[in-house]
């Protein structure tokens, strides 16, 4: 126990002491603070991007029509303006400059042709009576994949052509507007049988975020066992320190000092993010209606703690098993694997947390430390399911402790050839 | 209770390779044991086995008189072959480390790595990280945190090599004054010289098995007087002679000679002045390394026959 606790403490104080740790701590929210929070600014300045197109259609009131569409403020009640906007009562001058024309000839045509290219023009909308009847129309442009102009376009177009369509039919102005009065839904989530003021898209973003971060640590700090087992094997230490230690706490010591590492980090960013100095919570600050209760801080302990134990061991028992990092490469995709599955898993259980899937899938103590993390800020399952899974997960990771214990052992003092799956066989019944 | 360590029929096999075969020995307190033998004739199998590493697969180790107890290895010193140190830790943090995991409390462990390194020459190292270090400087620390926990018995495998001679002769000094104050030592090595003027009893072995164990001077003398050093210059073809010469090493400043039984030394020293010039000739006790070949050679006769 003195030995294991030896070891922990110089594990511990030689990472926490480099420079590395220091980066990271600081990196690591940044980075994905940055990463979420300004694509979210690039998209609401991209829109602020003056737009100049011409519409030309066979009647002037048509194009008009969508011209008023592109033209009006954009707002939350505007069919026009992004779904995902979250300051609701904001409005912005819309980007768009139209221009409005009826003259359907080749020769218009090939004229806004060369606009487009050299640039003068955006795009424009072809409206001829045949796409007319058909419902189907050509927009030019250099920048086919921009999908949302093609939205915004589309939504105008057809509000117009029902707004006409109704008027036609001699309904009044007042009519038609009303007819037309766009509707929208606001979720309004329940927790524990009350209304949460949580907003949905927030909670979204907030769980991507806290599992992206918890797949991050668990990862980091599984490889930060693997390649200390590796450098330990490197620098041939390993048989002075089996002179005075056994191979178990050797391996106990090495995880317990890197996952406190890990908790120390995870520590700092939770104080740092209370402190509001965290560029993450800025970010989503700016989202609006960011709200992460406390339990969901202690479940992403617990699960960082258990998802780390898992791959951990399984990381020391690869170190072990190879003589460098490039070996270990190859080796280390199977560990891999079922955490990459989980994160791709992780957007579909979000949306929709108590299905089929969402429930087998974070049952399986590989995934677990991630997709029931995301039930349980989501939707909160029955309790049965959460102690399901952490006795699954657990009963997983004393099961590996003992298989990878003996891998450890052998492979510890063997130099050389990576070894095969019978020769790993055969090592486990050496460590008998 | 003995600070010895005692072999009784251990023997260690992988797969169908059988490292070590069967071997028994003890070692005398206060006595500086040799565990010779060339590369892969069992060596750090066997020591590996003494320290718990692994475990034999018929046969038993008696330490200090008793099996095997991991309790038993705060008091031994053990510099394994393949040996390292944490590239980026500091020396005096590295050496306290190594310290604590035998028992020792931080300041005790400080001040003994602090003597050690004044004695070593290293005072001015300590609060060096180990990568910037010597290989050479690096052996030393790892030669210090062997013996920092005053271990009654001490088990060095190749302790000297990649050292050059100075740091060697240091070593060899600090282990002779170690000797003196009544520790056991084993030493093991495939380099016959370095061990021939520190050891007392010797164990040579050889595909995992005894072939020759014993004081060190008995089994010289054993030998006899029957060996030749002669520095020459001029004709060779004298070593030819099978009547005179049993066998010979070439060392190329001079030859060493075994003698045919009962052949008479001062046939062949005329055989020699009659063709060569001779600037030196002795009789000597074959040296460890002529002994060693001609045993292996024996022994591999007798496998193959």
């Amino acid at each position: 126990m003195r030995n294991m606790l030896l070891i922990m403490k110089r594990e511990y104080l030689e990472r926490v002491r480099k420079k590395s740790f220091l980066i990271m701590t600081i990196l690591v929210p940044a980075l994905m603070g940055g990463a979420i929070w300004i694509p979210i600014q690039m998209a609401a300045r991209g829109s602020n991007d003056k737009r100049h197109i011409a519409i030309v259609a066979p009647s002037e009131e048509l194009a008009n029509n969508v011209k008023q569409q592109l033209i009006a403020p954009m707002s939350d009640d505007n069919p026009l303006s992004s779904e995902k906007s979250a300051t609701p009562a904001k409005t912005k001058p819309s980007p768009y400059t139209v221009d409005v024309d009826t003259t359907l000839t080749d020769q218009n045509k090939q004229a806004l042709t060369a606009k487009v290219s050299d640039g003068q023009l955006n795009g424009f909308l072809w409206i001829t009576p045949e796409s007319l009847a058909n419902r189907d129309f050509n927009y030019y442009s250099k920048d086919s994949t921009n999908f949302s102009e093609q939205e915004i376009l589309r939504s105008s177009l057809r509000f117009s052509l029902t707004r006409q369509d109704l008027a036609g039919h001699g309904l009044k102005q007042e009519d038609v507007d009303r007819v037309l009065k766009p509707v929208s839904i606001e979720p309004k989530r329940v927790e524990k049988g009350k209304e949460s003021k949580t907003n949905g898209v927030s909670l979204f973003m907030v769980t991507l975020i806290m599992v992206t971060l918890l797949y991050v640590t668990v990862l980091i700090y599984g490889i930060a066992v693997m390649r200390s087992v590796i450098e330990e094997k490197g620098s041939r230490i390993m048989e002075v320190m089996l002179s005075s230690v056994t191979p178990r706490d050797l391996m106990a010591g090495k995880i317990v000092g890197v996952g406190a590492v890990g908790l120390t980090q995870i520590a700092i960013w939770i104080t740092l993010s209370v402190a509001l100095s965290s560029p993450m919570v800025v970010a989503l600050k700016s989202m609006g209606g960011m709200n992460i209760p406390a339990s969901s801080i202690v479940y992403f302990a617990v699960f960082f703690l258990l998802g780390y134990l898992l791959y951990s061991v399984l990381y020391a028992a690869i170190g072990a098993m190879v003589n460098s990092e490039q070996e270990a490469q190859q080796v280390q995709f199977i560990v891999l694997m079922p955490l990459i599955f989980a994160m791709v898993i992780a957007g579909t259980v979000i949306q929709q947390p108590s299905s089929q899937l969402a429930f087998w899938t974070s049952m399986i103590p590989f995934c677990a430390p991630m997709l029931m993390f995301v039930r349980i800020i989501v939707e909160t399952p029955p309790w049965w399911q959460i102690a399901l899974c952490l006795a699954l997960m657990v009963g997983t990771i004393w099961g590996l402790l003992i298989l990878c214990a003996k891998i450890y052992r052998v492979g510890i003092l063997m130099y050389g050839k990576r070894p095969t799956l019978p020769e790993l066989l055969k090592w486990l019944k050496y460590a008998g | 209770m003995a600070n010895t360590i005692e072999l009784r029929g251990v023997t260690k096999r992988y797969d169908e390779f059988v490292a070590v075969d069967h071997l028994s020995f003890e070692m005398r307190e206060g006595s500086v044991f040799g565990l010779l033998g060339p590369n892969g004739a069992g060596k750090t199998s066997t020591i590996r086995m003494m320290m718990g590493i692994t475990m034999p697969d018929e046969g038993e180790v008696l330490c200090f008189g008793q099996p095997f107890e991991r309790k038993h290895l705060e008091r031994i010193g053990y510099m394994p072959e393949e040996r390292g140190l944490y590239k980026k830790m500091k020396i005096i943090d590295h050496l306290v480390f190594l310290g604590q995991l035998k028992g020792l409390s931080e300041a005790e462990a400080k001040r003994r790595s602090l003597d050690w390194a004044a004695k070593l020459d290293l005072q001015d190292w300590t609060g060096k990280k180990v990568e910037e270090l010597s290989k050479g400087m690096q052996q030393k620390i790892q030669f210090i945190a062997t013996l920092l926990h005053d271990p009654p018995l001490i088990i060095m495998d190749e302790p000297f090599s990649g050292l050059d001679p100075a740091n060697a002769v240091q070593l060899k000094d600090v282990l002779i004054e170690l000797k003196k104050q009544g520790k056991t030592i084993l030493f093991s090595t495939h380099r016959m010289d370095t061990v021939e003027r520190l050891c007392d009893t010797i164990c040579l072995v050889d595909h995992g098995k005894v072939v020759l164990m014993g004081d060190l001077k008995q089994v010289k003398s054993s030998y006899g007087k029957n060996s030749v050093q002669v520095e020459y210059e001029g004709d060779a073809s004298f070593l030819q002679d099978k009547a005179l010469v049993e066998s010979y090493n070439d060392y190329g400043n001079y030859v060493e000679i075994k003698l045919v039984k009962g052949a008479d030394s001062q046939a062949l020293l005329r055989s020699i002045s009659s063709r060569a010039r001779v600037n030196k000739f002795e009789l000597v006790e074959p040296s460890l390394e002529a002994i060693f070949i001609d045993v292996v050679k024996k022994d591999e006769v007798s496998a193959h026959a």
